[in-house]
This record gives C-alpha cells, sequence and structure tokens, in this order.
C-alpha cells in the first residue's frame, strides 16, 4: 500500500475543514448566482471589506491592503496558479497581514519563492500554504485573512484566521 | 546512594561531554555573551545558534557583526545560521569550512599548525599561563591523548594545510584564510577570536582530541579569559550546577546502555529523559529494556489479587531471572516510561521554585507562579521522600549505619534542597538574594555580597589561572592528539558500506526531544515527523518528493522521515531531526562510541 501521502495529514487544520476551500469552489463551480460566504473561525463580528477587484491585480505581485482595520497592514496577491483556500475565479488569490506574528516586524514578499519574509529575525511564511511558518520564530502562522470574490471580480475580507500581532482580539472595539 | 552504573540524558555513561577542556584546566563556559559583541572574529563550529541559541545569536552575535566581526562556520551542512550571517555581515566576511563530516581533528591541527608557524601566537600569555614543559598528563585509558605544553601540543598535532585539505575536503587556501580570520594580528594588535562549538563534535568523531584541539588554538592565540574571547560550549540547558563528587563512577564510566542490554541490573530508576528516544542503538535498547521490564509485568499480572509482600516476592523473583523493575519521574507519560511499573509525576519549572543557570553561568531564581498536576512534586522532593523511606526501612531492618546515609532529608520545599546543596558550597547565594536580583541574576561564581546585591564573575580566567582540572600550578595544558580518523568502532566501516550520510540535529522548531511539542499542534502539524534533507538529484534518484514518507535503515535498525528536499544539501549526504517521537534517528546509530564512553551520534 503506498503510504507517501500519510504526512498530509498533518497540514494546517483549516484546509481540510472546508471553509476556504468552500469559497474557491462556490465560486468556481456553482458560478456566481448566490457566492458563498466565508464564515470567520473566531467568534467575531469581522467587516466585510473591499479589497480590491480581480481585475486590479497581476500575478504574483504583491497589492498592499489593510484588514480589518487601518492599523492591521496586509497584502493581496493573485499567485497565478491555484493553491488550497485560493479565492477567485482561478483559485489562486490569497491575504495575508504582513505583521511578523513573532515580534511585529513588517514583512515583505519574495516573489521568486512566494513567501513572507521577515527583515528582523529571518522568519519566513508560505503564501502558497495557508501562511505556515516555512522557517522561523514565531508560534503561529501567518495569520490569512478570509476572501469573498463577488460576480463583478469584487474582492471581500471578511475574515482572519488566526490573531494578528500585538493584538487580544483581531476586531478592536 | 553512589550508585556506580548510571547515565545522562544524553550520553550512555555518566560522564562529562567536555572532558579534555577541562582536563586542560578551562571550564567550558568561560566567556560573557557580551564578548561576542567586541569581538573581531567568531569561530562557530558544529553549532547553528540562529536555531538552537535564537536569543545569544540575535542578542549578541548579531550585534557582534554589526560591529565589524567576520564569521567562520566550520560545518558539513549549509546552515540557516550561515545564511542569517551572510545577510547580516555581508558575504565576504562569511567564511564557510564545509568540511567532510568529522574531520574536525584534522582541520583544527592544520589551524594551529598554521598559527604556530606565522608566529600568529601569545607568547606573554603562552608562557604566563600554560604548562611550559614537554608531558604534563600522558595518555592513558582515561585520558585519550597526551596534555601538555604548547610546543609538545605542536609537534604531536602537525598537519599541513595540503594534508587537512585533503582529509577535510576543502581548499588548503580557505584553511589559511581561517587561520589568519582566528590568528593574524589586527591593525597592530592582537586579533580577538571568540569560539563557540557544540554537538557537531560534542557528539561527533574523537571528541576528547577534537574539543581539545579547538582549544589549543583558543589557548595559543590568548583568547581564553580576555575580552572578545573564550572558547565556550554553547549548550547550557540548566544542568546540575551543584552537585556531589563522581569519583565512585570512574573513568571511563560504565557503559550503561550495554549493561542493560546485557541483562545487569536490576531496578532502574529514570528521571526525566527519554531514552527511546535520543539514545544510541535504541532498537537493541529498546527490543532488551521492552522485554526485560515486561518480565516483570507479566509476573505482577500472574498475581493479581496477591498480597503486598507476595507481589513483591513476585517482582523479585522476575528481577532475579533477568528482568528489569523500571520507575519513571517525569512531568509526561515518555516513551520510556511506557515499559515503567512505577510513575512518580514530576513538576517542572513555573509548578515550583527552579533555580538554574545559562551559557554564561547566568544562575536565576525562576518563582513558582502556579500549582503542579494532581501529587506531582519536584524532583528534589519526590527525592528527599524517597531518602525518608529508606531511612525508614532500614532502621526498620536494624541496618542503622546504612541508614544514617538517608539523614537529615527533611526538606518540605525546594528551597529547603537549595539550602542544603548549592547554598553549602556557595553560602553567599539564597533564594532571597537571587529574588533580589530579579531576571537578570547573577553570574557564576558568586564572590560576595555588598550593596544588597550579589557579586558575580562576568568571564572567567581573567587573571591567567587555570584550575579546572585540578593542578596547584594554575597553567593551562594543551592537547597533544593528532589525527586518526574516525575513531568510534564501526564508524568507518559504516561510511564505507552505505551510501548516505545520516546527519542530524536540531531544529529551530522542535524544542529537546519534543517532549512537549506532541501535544502542540502548531508544531506537530509543522512536522509530523522528523524532516529529512536530502540533496534534489539524489532525491530524484531515489523518487521521492516533498512530504513523502522514507524509511531510513542500516545495518544496525531502521527509522522513518519526511523527506525535506533540500537544493543546499550535499549529495549522499542527509540531515534528520533528532529526538523526534516518531522517527528515532538513535535507530540507525550503531553502539561504537568514542573514548570514555562519549556518543558518535553524527557520522552515521
Amino acid at each position: 500500500m503506498k503510504c507517501d501521502k500519510l504526512v498530509d495529514v498533518g497540514r494546517r487544520q483549516f484546509l481540510r475543514g472546508g471553509v476556504f476551500g468552500a469559497t474557491g469552489a462556490a465560486v468556481a463551480t456553482m458560478i456566481p448566482a448566490t457566492p458563498a460566504k466565508a464564515q470567520s473561525l473566531a467568534r467575531l463580528d469581522y467587516p466585510s471589506n473591499r479589497l480590491a477587484n480581480v481585475a486590479d491585480l497581476k500575478a504574483n505581485e504583491p497589492m498592499d491592503i489593510a484588514y480589518p482595520d487601518a492599523d492591521s497592514p496586509g497584502v493581496l496577491l493573485k499567485l497565478g496558479s491555484p493553491v488550497d483556500g485560493g479565492a477567485g475565479p482561478d483559485g489562486d488569490i490569497v491575504a495575508f497581514s504582513v505583521l511578523c506574528p513573532h515580534k511585529g516586524w513588517q514583512l515583505t514578499y519574495h516573489a521568486a519563492d512566494k513567501t513572507l519574509n521577515c527583515p528582523g529575525h529571518y522568519s519566513r511564511f508560505d503564501c502558497e500554504a495557508g501562511g505556515q511558518q516555512t522557517w522561523g520564530h514565531a508560534t503561529q502562522n501567518l495569520p490569512q485573512f478570509l476572501l469573498r470574490v463577488d460576480d463583478k471580480g469584487d474582492i471581500f475580507a471578511e475574515g482572519v484566521d488566526e490573531l494578528i500581532y500585538g493584538r487580544l482580539s483581531n476586531v478592536l472595539a | 546512594m553512589k550508585v556506580k552504573h548510571c547515565r545522562i540524558h544524553n550520553r550512555p555513561a555518566y560522564n562529562s561531554e567536555v572532558h579534555s577542556s577541562r582536563d586542560m584546566g578551562v571550564d567550558e563556559l568561560n566567556y560573557q555573551y557580551a564578548d561576542y559583541e567586541v569581538t573581531d572574529t567568531i569561530f562557530l563550529v558544529g553549532a547553528n545558534p540562529i536555531e538552537t541559541q535564537t536569543n545569544l545569536f540575535l542578542n549578541h552575535m548579531v550585534p557582534g557583526m554589526r560591529n565589524g566581526a567576520k564569521v567562520l562556520v566550520v560545518d558539513p551542512r549549509r546552515t540557516v545560521t550561515i545564511n542569517a550571517c551572510e545577510e547580516v555581515a555581508g558575504k565576504d566576511n562569511v567564511l564557510h569550512l564545509q568540511i567532510n563530516s568529522g574531520t574536525d581533528l584534522a582541520l583544527f591541527n592544520a589551524l594551529f599548525t598554521e598559527i604556530a608557524d606565522k608566529g600568529w601566537v601569545d607568547s606573554e600569555f603562552i608562557k604566563a599561563s600554560t604548562f611550559a614543559d614537554g608531558v604534563a598528563v600522558p595518555e592513558d585509558e582515561a585520558h585519550p591523548a597526551n596534555l601538555g605544553s604548547y610546543e609538545a601540543a605542536r609537534a604531536a598535532c602537525r598537519m599541513s594545510l595540503a594534508e587537512a585539505a585533503e582529509i577535510c575536503g576543502v581548499s588548503a587556501e580557505d584553511i589559511a584564510k581561517a587561520a589568519a580570520w582566528i590568528a593574524e594580528p589586527k591593525d597592530g594588535a592582537r586579533r580577538k577570536c571568540v569560539t563557540a562549538y557544540e554537538k557537531g563534535i560534542i557528539w561527533g568523531n574523537d571528541n576528547y582530541r577534537t574539543i581539545g584541539a579547538l582549544l589549543n588554538i583558543a589557548l595559543a592565540t590568548g583568547n581564553v579569559g580576555r575580552e572578545g574571547g573564550g572558547c565556550c560550549r554553547l549548550g547550557g540547558h540548566q544542568e546540575g550546577y551543584y552537585r556531589p563528587g563522581d569519583g565512585h563512577v570512574g573513568r571511563p564510566a560504565p557503559y550503561f546502555d550495554q549493561l542493560v542490554i546485557a541483562g545487569r541490573g536490576k531496578v532502574h530508576h529514570n528521571w526525566a529523559t527519554d531514552h527511546f528516544k535520543t539514545t544510541l542503538n535504541a532498537v537493541a535498547f529498546k527490543r532488551e529494556y521492552n522485554r526485560r521490564t515486561n518480565m516483570v509485568k507479566e509476573a505482577m499480572d500472574a498475581r493479581a489479587g496477591a498480597t503486598r509482600e507476595e507481589m513483591v516476592d513476585a517482582i523479585v523473583a522476575a528481577i532475579n531471572a533477568g528482568g528489569l523493575f523500571s520507575v519513571h519521574v517525569d512531568i509526561i507519560h515518555t516513551q520510556n516510561a511506557q515499559a515503567a511499573h512505577v510513575i512518580l509525576p514530576a513538576v517542572e519549572s513555573g509548578e515550583m521554585n527552579l533555580t538554574s543557570m545559562n551559557g554564561e553561568r547566568r544562575l536565576r531564581l525562576t518563582e513558582k507562579y502556579m500549582d503542579g498536576p494532581g501529587q506531582a512534586m519536584p524532583d528534589c522532593l519526590i527525592a528527599a521522600r524517597m531518602a525518608n523511606h529508606f531511612e525508614r526501612v532500614l532502621r526498620e531492618e536494624g541496618r542503622n549505619e546504612y541508614a544514617d546515609q538517608f539523614k537529615g532529608y527533611d526538606w518540605k520545599t525546594e528551597e529547603d534542597a537549595f539550602m542544603d546543596g548549592y547554598h553549602q558550597g556557595n553560602p553567599e547565594v539564597t533564594y532571597e538574594r537571587l529574588r533580589a536580583m530579579g531576571n537578570n541574576g547573577v553570574q557564576e561564581p558568586v564572590t560576595g555580597f555588598a550593596d544588597g546585591k550579589l557579586i558575580g564573575t562576568p568571564r572567567l580566567y581573567e587573571n591567567g589561572v587555570f584550575k579546572r582540572h585540578g593542578r596547584e600550578d594554575g597553567k593551562a595544558l594543551f592537547m597533544a592528539g593528532g589525527w586518526r580518523g574516525l575513531e568510534a568502532p564501526g564508524k568507518a566501516q559504516q561510511k564505507a558500506n552505505h551510501r548516505f550520510l545520516i546527519n542530524n540535529g536540531r531544529s529551530n522548531i522542535n524544542w529537546q526531544n519534543w517532549f512537549l511539542d506532541q501535544d502542540n499542534d502548531f508544531v506537530s502539524d509543522r512536522f509530523p515527523l522528523p524532516y529529512l534533507q536530502i540533496n534534489p538529484e539524489d532525491a530524484a534518484e531515489l523518487g521521492l518528493k516533498n512530504g513523502d514518507m522514507a524509511e531510513v535503515y542500516n545495518d544496525v535498525g531502521a527509522t522513518q522521515a519526511m523527506v525535506y528536499v533540500e537544493p543546499t544539501a550535499r549529495r549522499n549526504e542527509t540531515f534528520m531531526l533528532f529526538g523526534a517521537p516518531t522517527g528515532t534517528q538513535g535507530n540507525v546509530i550503531n553502539a561504537g562510541t568514542n573514548t570514555l564512553i562519549l556518543p558518535n551520534y553524527k557520522q552515521t
């Protein structure tokens, strides 16, 4: 029996939880009458903020955004190839906080391997694997913003899957 | 109790990991971390500090590089530390000597020879602080090389750049450059060089001579006890900083694992270690440990419902028939403890008051802030309660002299244990005074108390007097130990018989033997299995992809790992994580040890 995929069991939990997958799948297959809404994983009232339109994005070029408020910088990316949890017609649109969950340094995007890198202490996060820490000092993965794409191609952020650096709650009162 | 047959968590005997440094007169933790910030050259050997000493790297080594220090790294693997050093210091200021695994001794002897031949030595220091006249300690079973003068060492260690280049697989030019970075006078003054080493050589080939050869360089260049100097191991994980003498154990110490495997011993107490995950020759150790402890379990099962006395008789009979009675003291249920008959739950830092020190001998008191679970107790109090029972039982049996050995363990708190132990040897130090020193603590040895503060020692040997070896003259000794190939039995044969090197070590995300990582989703998600870094072409040849599960096997055993294709890995040289619960690297490490029963986990 071929069992060399067993280690996939360890990949990030939410990727098999269906929240992200549902968004991508809905857009890709059910086409757009009632686009599925992403659910937030924390019991928080997340705002639904329009970040951009699909047409604004160029493959593998990061767009600066902020979510859920102006003090939480992030990046919106069209990766160019579909990933688990990717939104949009090509299943390749993702968004992340750019505050390193270790000490809050601002991450920079490295297009060659699609990672976000910390200039402070060398941590790296994989944008193709839900912000998984490739290597580093943080004790959590990079917060990913949950996206919804409507029938006009507008991209909305509607949730965050991990705690944003420096916050006790992702949505501030 | 003066039990002779005992061992330490990561080695199969009760011994030092740095015998030679101590025999040469130099304690292995002799600098202060601030020395990295004011040095000219940081010399890292078999160490990967950004992953395994992160605070030291980020808070002291990085500032040192920003102040202009060059970095010299000896490692068969291109580590993330090297990458980070290049980012900080610039590639021109980082030299990676990517030697063949296990050839450090040849390299160090060549560096020593080159530095001596160039005259880049500190003659005044050598004259004032080191032994001058030939051999001071001749080679014998307890000292695997002659120890003596600078000149004696120079003769015994002589190794040309060309010879070393051939053995080590690096260029003679790079070795010469390394020697210059360590010792060539800078701006007309002695160059400052701080040396740090860790498991790459501690758990590598010919531990005794290799560590001594590295210390030779530091001594010859006057880089011990000086600002910006030091020659230290990086580890400093709260090992016993106060303990009774170990003279009863002898040297070489008994090879504990082999005694267990051979059916010797009747009762095994294991305090806070998991040999099943971390020992060498682990397949054989586990097999015999399970077989022998099962003999006792089966005997106990067969007497279910018996009286206490009958049960004891059944256990003793099983032990006398070759069984092993196993007692484990730990904060988690370890793999080794799954074979136990008795488990005594312990508490950990935070659940008790704990004094510990770091790699610059900084002693601190971490105070209790929560209760431990259930009946768990601090180790010292578990030991004290055992002693109380020994005393009681022995008195009941009329063995009063033996019972007297267990008098005085009336400890009620961790502080009682501290006052009976550490305080006896260091009368200035009390819990109250350590509490007042806060998170910065005090650097050992403590020399006094004034103005409400303990007075510590930031750097050892500033007076140039070396006494770690116990010599009255206070002179440090040099190591006269030549290169002799892969020294531990079986290593050379393994190298000849198998294609892949299974180098091994630690990662940033995993702590020690992963004992708490197992219940940490963030960590176990990242690495459900130990990873095995492998060159992309090797992986392609074997049909392996990232994330595949691979079986790793050789003549002594087999284990499993997760494939991690790594472009910087050299052909036929893999790197596997050590200590993982889901793939025991020790399964493929043979029983052969270096002299003095020091394990060689590396050249596998």
